[in-house]
């Protein structure tokens, strides 16, 4: 994709800024069962902070190895398993290539990546088909007036056959991005949020060649990759800020599924806080975990290892969690098969990672060292603790 | 390989877009057009009843009493079209079709209202309103407490279940001008989100929510919900 290319996308979206919100909540099924703190939600409480360090400190860390995963893996390859040869060796290899997003030169590797472009590159269709049967717009959020129901109904249909033929996929992924422009015209701008990741394959989409219907597309560009990181990485970054904006319907889904409030990634973030505000903690640790995922894809950072792990959430939510009301999660999960077994994954730390290549190329570890953990203690920092602090101030819905 | 252009992408989406949008508004009355007689029966915030027996002047004085007590509402005057007879001329007229009348009553203080206080008022003059409704308020929503009675998951869903506009007039109450409600248990709430342009038929939602067994203590207006 040439940077002109860019530009207009850059322009495009900026328009879909939501313009004034004229809509008010649907009747949801997430009914809060038990009040909620309120206050908690008020003010930077100390069990609020304790789970946001938390999430800096292991943001920090992600970072910070990151940043030194060549030094580290250097040391780990050519030092500490030295003596490793043959196939344990190549598999050692392997590993690493794939724990630092750099190529994997396996074959299976590559066969499960052509897949996952295809599932990716198609599963949209399953979601919007769903959404069709059910009554709603692009997914059962955006219920559909009976009045005008039929034509949004076959509108989604006739984009579905377009991305499973793969036929106009530029025409495709306008009516995808023209869909959210209406989405935020005629719905309320919080649930629009839950759409942002859709536009990930839209990136795909307009980019493809009209005549994609005659090609086999089965690999992802290292522009479209990266487009399609930085969708992913907002999206879930926006979504995660979101549940704690909106932590009256967050709360709803805990209330009425309780065993998602057991759930070990998520308690690793709220444990040892006040059990009087168990809920309102559980809301905090569900939404910063989210943020901590989207900040290390949007930016590049252990691609492959969040990825993998997203896609072992939605797979329980899918499977173990909520059932078949799920099944629309399908196409994130498509989306994170993509991205972990892409091999023209990158990151945007170019400047800082020269900075520090050149410093450890000169002998000046010490240096590095800093670079990196003033680097990542920085980006941390502003990623987690000023929207915190903002959310303490607005009045929530 | 031909491949598209920002031109051409930007355009797709516009023309996508507005088709979809302009399609809402032409044919989704849920949202954007409001029905054209809600807007010109409705001038401004306005309660019009039809008080199921008002014969003469001297029920009309008791519709009165009731009213003063309510300082957020203004003088009631009979529907136009109505004839309102005087006692001497109800004492001697002979028997009617009907004994109801329509009256009409400005909202001084749209904060204030409470429709259940009004209804208790002019039942406490005698007076039963059959119907109840208000308009000329664009954009509102209906705030109902419904005291302490919704205990469990079943009251919320019974409440659901009578708040749902229904399509078969067999059914006592079918709520058309409602979009959706939103039953807050915590709060022992019911909020009625009432369609943009549409009046709210507050007697009907009293019929309804007394059937389902969650008679309301209050209903007031939440402007701009």
């Amino acid at each position: 994709m040439n940077k002109r290319w860019q530009g207009w996308l850059c322009a495009s979206l900026v328009l879909l800024l939501p313009a004034a919100a004229f809509a008010h909540e649907r009747f949801v099924k997430h009914d809060i069962l038990h009040p909620l703190h309120r206050d908690f939600f008020r003010r930077l409480d100390p069990n609020m902070l304790n789970i946001a360090w938390r999430v800096f400190a292991l943001m920090a860390l992600m970072l910070f190895i990151w940043f030194m995963r060549d030094t580290l893996d250097n040391f780990v390859e050519n030092r500490l398993l030295r003596k490793l040869q043959g196939k344990p060796k190549q598999w050692v290899h392997l590993l690493a290539c794939f724990l630092t997003d750099k190529p994997v030169d396996h074959p299976w590797f590559k066969m499960i990546g052509q897949w996952s472009v295809i599932f990716f590159l198609r599963s949209l269709a399953l979601v919007l088909i769903y959404s069709a049967t059910n009554d709603a717009l692009v997914m059962p959020s955006y219920p559909l007036e009976p009045s005008t129901a039929s034509i949004f109904k076959y509108a989604q249909v006739i984009m579905a056959v377009g991305i499973i033929t793969q036929m106009f996929l530029p025409f495709g992924g306008a009516t995808i991005l023209g869909t959210f422009m209406y989405l935020i015209y005629a719905y309320d701008w919080k649930i629009v949020v839950d759409v942002l990741p859709i536009l990930a394959v839209t990136v795909i989409y307009v980019s493809s060649p009209w005549d994609s219907s005659r090609r086999a597309i089965t690999e992802i560009t290292k522009p479209q990759m990266h487009w399609v990181r930085l969708v992913l990485g907002f999206s879930f970054f926006a979504l995660g800020w979101m549940k704690i904006y909106n932590h009256d319907l967050t709360v709803g889904v805990a209330d009425n599924y309780p065993a998602v409030m057991e759930d070990p990634m998520i308690k690793m973030f709220y444990a040892g806080t006040d059990p009087f505000y168990k809920r309102e903690c559980w809301i905090m640790g569900f939404a910063m975990a989210e943020v901590l995922a989207g900040v290390l894809v949007l930016l590049g950072s252990f691609n492959r290892l969040w990825c993998a792990m997203m896609v072992y959430i939605f797979s329980k939510l899918l499977l173990v969690d909520f059932g078949w009301a799920e099944i629309p999660h399908l196409y994130p999960i498509s989306a994170f098969l993509a991205v972990t077994f892409s091999n023209n994954l990158s990151d945007e730390f170019y400047r800082i990672e020269q900075m520090e290549t050149s410093k450890a190329r000169q002998g000046k570890t010490g240096l590095q060292i800093l670079i990196a953990l003033v680097a990542s203690v920085a980006l941390a920092a502003l990623a987690v603790f000023p929207i915190l602090y903002f959310l303490t101030l607005v009045p929530h819905p | 390989m031909k491949f598209s252009n920002a031109k051409q992408i930007v355009a797709m989406m516009l023309v996508w877009g507005l088709t979809l949008s302009v399609y809402d508004r032409l044919f989704n009355k849920h949202l954007f057009a409001p029905k054209a007689d809600a807007i010109t029966t409705f001038t401004k915030p306005q309660v019009r009843m039809w008080v199921n027996h008002l014969c003469c002047s001297g029920c009309f004085a008791n519709v009165n009493e009731a009213i003063k007590t309510l300082p957020w509402l203004g003088r009631p005057s009979v529907v136009k079209e109505e004839k309102l007879l005087s006692k001497k001329e109800a004492n001697s007229t002979e028997p009617r079709s009907s004994y109801g009348g329509g009256v009409i009553v400005d909202l001084q203080d749209v904060s204030k209202a409470d429709f259940v206080a009004m209804n208790d008022a002019l039942r406490k003059q005698g007076m039963g309103p059959g119907e109840i409704e208000f308009g000329g308020i664009p954009h509102f929503a209906l705030k109902i407490e419904v005291s302490r009675h919704l205990c469990c998951h079943s009251c919320v869903q019974a409440v659901q279940e009578a708040m749902t506009p229904k399509q078969d007039p067999k059914f006592i109450s079918t709520l058309q001008w409602l979009d959706s409600a939103r039953v807050d248990q915590v709060a022992k709430t019911i909020t009625a989100y009432v369609k943009v342009g549409y009046a709210a038929d507050v007697g009907e939602l009293m019929r309804a929510l007394d059937q389902a067994g969650f008679p309301p203590s209050s209903i007031r207006i939440a402007v701009g919900e």
